[in-house]
């Protein structure tokens, strides 16, 4: 059995250059990926393929629920398409204090390219928003 | 110029937001989650002192 788990429970902030709103309480789902792009070296004498890291490679998708009300996600939203310095901080565990074991993974100069809204009847309208590229870094400063 | 927080998504509503330094903070004032604080001068009636009586 694993000895420390993770029940998913984020703090999700958002921003034009700073992530400065805090959209947690309509959030539903996140998948945050950090990497690399992966260059080859494959070379003579190797029998197998190889790579070394190129450029950071990252992104963050959000499941929002949708919201015209002021102050909710359209609003924080609308004014983030097409802007390349979307700043997007993910906290594991929005009730504590950020620190080596709650870091803020922070993304910066990232591209939201589309709010795609979902509609259906009887459902609740969400939006499926990815925060594309840009830079990551450990937070870790409470 | 001061700004004041409207929404609880970007502080306590009511008190002062302070943008950090680069802070962009345009998107903020366009949702309606800050708004600017407007200064007004109170208004004080100034009277003439009526001349002593001699």
């Amino acid at each position: 059995m694993a000895t420390s788990t993770y029940l998913s429970n984020c703090r999700v902030q958002v921003g034009a250059t700073t992530a400065n709103i805090d959209i947690t309480d309509q959030c539903s789902g996140a998948t945050v990926t950090i990497g690399y792009d992966p260059l080859v070296t494959d070379a003579f004498g190797k029998n197998y393929h190889s790579h070394t890291a190129g450029l950071q490679a990252n992104e963050v998708q959000l499941d929002l629920y949708a919201s015209f009300a002021a102050s909710e996600t359209y609003s924080a939203l609308k004014s983030l398409v097409g802007l390349g310095t979307c700043q997007v901080i993910i906290t594991p565990d929005p009730d504590a204090a950020v620190s080596a074991t709650n870091p803020a993974l922070t993304f910066s100069n990232t591209f939201l390219a589309s709010l795609p809204l979902v509609t259906a009847v009887g459902a609740l309208g969400t939006y499926s928003v990815t925060f594309m590229n840009g830079s990551y870094a450990e937070d870790i400063t409470p | 110029m001061k700004y004041v927080v409207i929404s609880k998504r970007v502080g306590t509503p009511g008190e002062e937001y302070k943008p950090k330094q680069n802070e962009s903070i345009q998107h903020l004032l366009d949702g309606g989650f800050i708004s600017t604080v407007t200064e007004t001068k109170s208004t004080t009636v100034k009277t003439k002192k009526k001349p002593k009586e001699k």
